[in-house]
């Protein structure tokens, strides 16, 4: 028969087992929110605020991690610190999903508790350690978040950042352009924000090129805010096809992202019928779509390219959007009065030896996505590469009232260096960043390949990666260089003669078509004898980031990779830039915490090194 | 977008035999197997050292028990997509209480560990007092099923003396589980109605309710053998535990239905969980919505000709009318000749006119915006029923803008309904004020005003799209009445221009889109919506007059079917989004009159 009464002898587990048990379910009970915490458990939070045009409070809201700044000034003796920005977005896309925790054996996977999309998330800029032999090396410190808009959607940054530079940080989807203060990194401030209030004669910025008062140029790819005439500082009327549409223009913003003034990026009379279409059509068609942006002050020349009309509107469900939405054109402007650049030139891209007419969106002239000049003061020419038509163009004279520019690579021809089982046609790589070393030897590149089946349901695609030519010869040809890549054979093997050739490739994410990276920066940062950073003409490392617009359906997987720059132009993925939670090499924006909180997946796109004020002479 | 993507995007990924989306019979069954079963093994484990010798067909029932809590631990990895190392642990756990029941000091640690895992995988996706009631459920129930197996299966003699009082424990776990189950009523807010006893979820409340307090009942009664209390009252702990096990996989039956008070409901049919909206829940022509989503649906009243939902022009998703009988009626709702029943209750009383008509879709559109912030209030009157003041000076404020701009003549389209018939009085008056013409036709130099409803709104749009790929027209632009920033609308064009009181950008219209997406089915907002989901709120969203562009900005034109790289979302799921794909920015100051 089983007792009833009291115990005789006390059984010490007894009390201890029920004791923790009802301890460990009532604390569950109590404290269990669905949900793990956060990886980041002392987050230091500062904000810094700004009033902007429209009379409302914009921020920058940092979330330090102090342990890891601390940990990493103790192990490294105080050795200073160079910081990789990354400018990202929040993607929100089911971004507190977290499936592991939700499938235990007894639990109905698809039916409790299953989380439903949450609000979106802020964007922010990321700041990473990038000192070398930092034992923080990789991790992010901080997480510098703007509002109060979400889904800005983050874009470009300047090109390269020099000390006591703004930085200028797009956003695409909001048409403002953010300008933070870095000087006392890993912390940020905002120094303002312009609206599209303020800039009424285009949207959708892009890109960004300091110049060396500090103020900065910004390409707003789109057009006018609303449709109809729009009247520039210069006084120049331009009838545009409304937001996002077209002709973009330049702005000139002053240090704390104030616009000084706007300039068209139009022709007066308009730009080739047949070569630029605008949706709706325009009276005076237009390419001028302006994307990338560099400037040579000493030749006082700007160059910018054009991309595409940046919107989408799919008017039949199965007929192709017209190729001719996907700008030839390169443009230059008279920088004499800085305050009122001067489109002096507008350029077509000639075809190469792979333009299909059949298929014109793959020609190699289609989508100037990039530009970038040439530094060293004997030289004036510039670069400019499409992203769709995969080939990089040269003009030698930025300055020339017809700036000659001819095809001088084509992309297919660094495929195998990059990745041996691609094959070697260039159409479609979807290059992106492309960019001269500051001596002027090296040409940088991204591309996130080709994805598969683009060519035909047959294109096996291709792997994307960055690489590296020496154009020493080209430049020292000067403006009477021989060559062009003027048939396929060249197309597929590179020009010969003073044309570029291949020294160094890497891949991103080998054997997968279509998954490189789509932008990039260099680190002009080199560590002095005496502790400080300096800048230098010859960079030892790159940093590339895998992300487009989400949207466009060019994603990518939102890693941050860095790689180590011989000085023969030899590059490498860096094996030690690894993802401080997965530990594999690259930084994954797809995590689920941040300093910020439990946001999720982030989207990468652009990225700059930085060094703090008190650590760079 | 093809609809099988848009269904993977959704949380309505069906399942059969639960009549529950996401959870299919075979998980359920698995769940309930595995959850009763690692429950008596971690009872008896729990409780082990409360007893010397076990007899053998306990250790056998046990290592029985043990063994298929382990094995359906480790299919769950296979079927259900289980976490390995829960799976694994689970098993290791039930195995290793099995192992050890001849140690009576070393059963209970893993025993105690299981325990948490039941609670944790009972209690998973719930939180705080949910939580709470998961656990004191859960444990109770374990430790009651634990003693009745050790009192089944062990000799009388062998029971140690002990402090547990199991007599007055009994009571305490049934007070406890009764506590439990009245809670868990409380709090499934389905109250003291028929959805009690009519719906399958009631009545599996109300089975735990009851029969935790028989079990309590039955421990009431003084007995010299404690152990035969809890053999009483086991079967009815049991039956409890599953029912408790199996709630989740039982669909919440939707609020009562409220004559004039557009119905809100959720449907499962064609393994699929479909969200429904019908307005105005009146006696005569109603609307019943669903979203894009659900795919190809008939609706019919039962016993009543069934008619197909369709797309409206303007509006997202699919909509039938159907005439709804006074009082109450079920709706058939029928998807791939898989019925399923919306009870309705139109009363008696007339509906609003407007609200089944070409307007109905945007009426339908403000009441679901009130019903998923729990506003139930009965429909009187549509948008396009008036036109509000607020909604007057903006467009007169619009027309001052295009005067500003200069726009040499203004094309009108706005419809017959009473809001379109004021608003084009507005827009005239407040032309003919700034001297620029009205008059129709596609100008190169005009500006298209449009202040219809969504139905005109849309095919206007749609002509207007048409008409700039061919040739420029509408130079200065296409601009909607607030009321037409909807999706469907404004997508139509390359870009719009309206005249808004609020940034959709902006916390509060953001929360909105995303409720608006999670409650119907991916759906995009609309400005009659927001205002009735933020009722008497909307004073402090609505500021001064802005025109706000909207665009579809993805900074490159894609092909249709051109492929997309690893990583894609293809179903470009940003919710949040006041336009699919698109942006809306203020790109004015604020207007003066």
């Amino acid at each position: 028969m089983l007792s009833n009464s009291p115990l005789r002898r006390k059984i010490p587990w007894r009390k201890a087992l029920i004791g923790g048990l009802a301890s460990v379910l009532a604390a569950g009970a109590v404290t269990y929110t669905g949900s793990t915490t956060n990886a980041y458990a002392d987050v230091q939070v500062s904000m810094d605020a700004k009033t902007a045009a429209d009379g409302k409070q914009y921020w920058v809201q940092n979330h330090l991690v102090p342990k890891d700044v601390a940990q990493s000034k103790a192990d490294t003796g105080g050795k200073r610190k160079k910081w990789l920005l990354v400018w990202a977005g929040d993607e929100n896309i089911a971004d507190t999903l977290v499936k592991d925790v939700k499938n235990l054996p007894g639990s109905l996977g698809g039916g409790l508790g299953k989380i439903r999309n949450a609000l979106p998330g802020p964007d922010f800029l990321a700041v990473i350690d990038a000192t070398e032999g930092s034992p923080t090396y990789g991790k992010v410190v901080n997480t510098a978040t703007v509002g109060p808009l979400v889904e800005n959607e983050p874009h470009h940054m300047q090109y390269v950042w020099h000390k006591g530079d703004t930085i200028y940080a797009g956003a695409l989807f909001a048409a403002a352009t953010y300008a933070f203060d870095v000087s006392a990194l890993p912390q940020l401030k905002l120094k303002g924000v312009s609206l599209p209030t303020q800039t009424l004669g285009g949207s959708v910025p892009d890109a960004y090129w300091t110049l060396k008062d500090g103020t900065s140029y910004g390409t707003y790819m789109g057009g006018p805010v609303v449709p109809g005439p729009y009247r520039y500082d210069n006084g120049q009327v331009v009838v545009g096809n409304g937001f996002a549409g077209s002709p973009g223009e330049v702005v000139h913003f002053d240090k704390e992202g104030k616009v000084l003034s706007q300039n068209p990026a139009a022709t007066p009379q308009g730009d080739n019928q047949k070569l630029c279409d605008n949706l709706p059509q325009l009276g005076a068609p237009t390419c001028a779509n302006p994307h990338g942006i560099q400037a040579r002050e000493d030749l006082n020349t700007l160059v910018t390219s054009d991309y595409a009309e940046p919107r989408n509107i799919i008017l039949d469900p199965v007929k192709q959007p017209s190729p001719y939405l996907r700008r030839p054109t390169v443009r230059t402007y008279d920088i004499s009065d800085r305050n009122h650049p001067k489109l002096k030139t507008v350029s077509y891209l000639p075809d190469g030896p792979r333009a299909d007419p059949k298929d014109p969106l793959h020609s190699e002239s289609r989508a100037v996505m990039e530009t970038t000049v040439t530094n060293l003061p004997g030289h004036k020419g510039a670069f400019a590469q499409t992203m769709q038509g995969g080939a990089v163009y040269y003009t030698p004279d930025i300055t020339a009232r017809e700036p000659h520019w001819r095809e001088v690579f084509d992309d297919g021809s660094a495929n195998k260096a990059i990745y041996e089982k691609n094959d070697a046609n260039g159409a479609s790589s979807n290059g992106g960043w492309i960019q001269t070393s500051p001596d002027d030897k090296y040409l940088y590149r991204a591309i996130v390949g080709r994805q598969k089946g683009t060519l035909g349901p047959d294109d096996p695609g291709t792997t994307g990666g960055v690489y590296v030519l020496d154009i020493q010869k080209l430049l020292a040809a000067g403006p009477g260089y021989q060559g062009s890549i003027d048939t396929k054979e060249k197309a597929r093997h590179g020009g010969g003669g003073v044309l570029p050739t291949v020294v160094g490739a890497a891949p991103i994410n080998a054997g997968v078509p279509g998954a490189g990276p789509h932008w990039g920066a260099y680190d002009n940062f080199a560590l002095g004898a005496d502790g400080f950073y300096r800048e230098t003409d010859q960079p030892q490392h790159l940093a590339v980031s895998n992300y487009f617009v989400a949207r466009s359906g060019l994603d990518g997987d939102h890693k941050v990779n860095l790689l180590n720059l011989g000085k023969d132009g030899k590059v490498a993925v860096d094996q030690n830039f690894r993802d401080e939670f997965t530990g594999q090499v690259g930084i994954n924006f797809n995590r689920k915490s941040w300093p910020h909180g439990d946001f999720g997946n982030a989207k990468p796109h652009s990225e700059l090194f930085v060094v703090a004020d008190a650590d760079l002479k | 977008m093809d609809q099988m993507d848009q269904m993977d995007q959704m949380d309505h990924g069906a399942q059969l035999g639960t009549g529950s989306a996401g959870i299919d019979a075979v998980a359920l069954l698995l769940r309930l197997v595995l959850l009763f079963g690692s429950a008596v093994v971690a009872g008896v484990g729990l409780l082990r050292p409360l007893v010397g010798a076990v007899g053998r067909r306990l250790t056998v029932v046990v290592a029985a028990l043990a063994g298929i809590s382990a094995v359906l631990a480790i299919v769950s990895i296979l079927t259900v997509g289980a976490n390995v190392v829960g799976a694994v642990v689970h098993a290791a756990l039930a195995v290793a209480i099995a192992g050890l029941l001849p140690k009576p000091g070393a059963a209970r640690w893993p025993a105690a560990a299981l325990v948490v895992l039941v609670v944790i995988e009972t209690a998973l996706g719930s939180s705080g007092i949910d939580f709470a009631v998961d656990t004191v459920f859960v444990a109770g129930a374990t430790v009651w099923l634990g003693i009745t197996a050790l009192s089944l299966g062990v000799a009388p003699q062998e029971w140690r003396g002990s402090s547990l009082r199991l007599g007055p424990l009994a009571i305490t776990l049934g007070g406890l589980l009764v506590l439990a189950g009245g809670t868990q009523l409380a709090l499934s807010g389905i109250g003291f109605d028929r959805r009690l006893y009519g719906s399958a979820f009631g009545v599996a409340l109300l089975a735990i309710l009851v029969l935790a307090l028989v079990a309590t009942v039955v421990a009431a009664v003084p007995r010299a053998d404690p152990g035969r209390t809890y053999r009483f009252g086991a079967a009815a702990i049991a039956i409890g535990f599953l029912a408790w096990s199996a709630l989740a996989a039982i669909p919440k039956p939707p609020e009562l239905p409220v004559p004039g008070v557009p119905l809100l409901a959720s449907v499962s049919v064609a393994d699929q969980d479909v969200p429904v909206l019908v307005s105005p829940q009146r006696p005569g022509r109603n609307l019943v919505h669903v979203p894009a989503t659900a795919g190809e649906v008939s609706v019919a009243v039962e016993g009543g000709q069934a008619v197909r939902a369709t797309a409206r022009p303007g509006a997202e998703g699919s909509w039938a009318e159907v005439d709804l009988p006074d009082g109450r009626s079920d709706l058939v709702l029928t998807k791939d000749d898989s019925p399923a029943k919306v009870e309705v209750d139109a009363g008696t009383a007339e509906g609003a006119a407007s609200a089944a008509g070409s307007d109905g879709p945007e009426c339908a559109a403000a009441a679901l915006g009130g019903l998923l912030n729990n506003r139930r209030t009965l429909l009187t009157a549509c948008p396009s029923d008036a036109l509000s003041d607020d909604d007057a000076d903006a467009l007169r404020k619009l027309v001052g803008f295009l005067a500003e701009r200069r726009a040499p003549v203004i094309d009108l389209v706005a419809d017959e309904t009473a809001r379109g018939a004021a608003a084009a009085k507005v827009v005239r008056e407040a032309a003919a004020r700034k001297n620029i013409p009205v008059a129709p036709g596609q100008s190169p130099d005009g500006a298209l005003v449009v202040v219809s409803g969504w139905d005109l709104g849309y095919r206007t749009m749609r002509d207007a799209a048409t008409a700039q790929r061919e040739k420029p027209a509408y130079g200065y632009g296409l601009y909607a009445a607030p009321w037409l920033l909807h999706g469907p609308i404004v997508n139509l064009v390359a870009s719009s221009s309206i005249p808004l009181r609020f940034d959709p950008r902006e916390q509060l219209a953001v929360s909105y889109a995303v409720t608006v997406g999670n409650g119907f089915g991916g759906e995009s907002p609309s400005v009659a919506g927001f205002r009735n989901w933020l009722g008497d709120q909307w004073r402090s969203v609505s500021g001064e007059v802005q025109i706000f562009a909207s665009a579809q900005v993805n900074a490159m034109p894609m092909y249709p079917n051109e492929p997309h790289p690893p990583g894609m979302v293809m179903a470009r799921d940003y919710r949040g989004q006041w336009v699919p794909e698109g942006t809306v920015v203020p790109v004015s100051v604020p207007l003066k009159s």
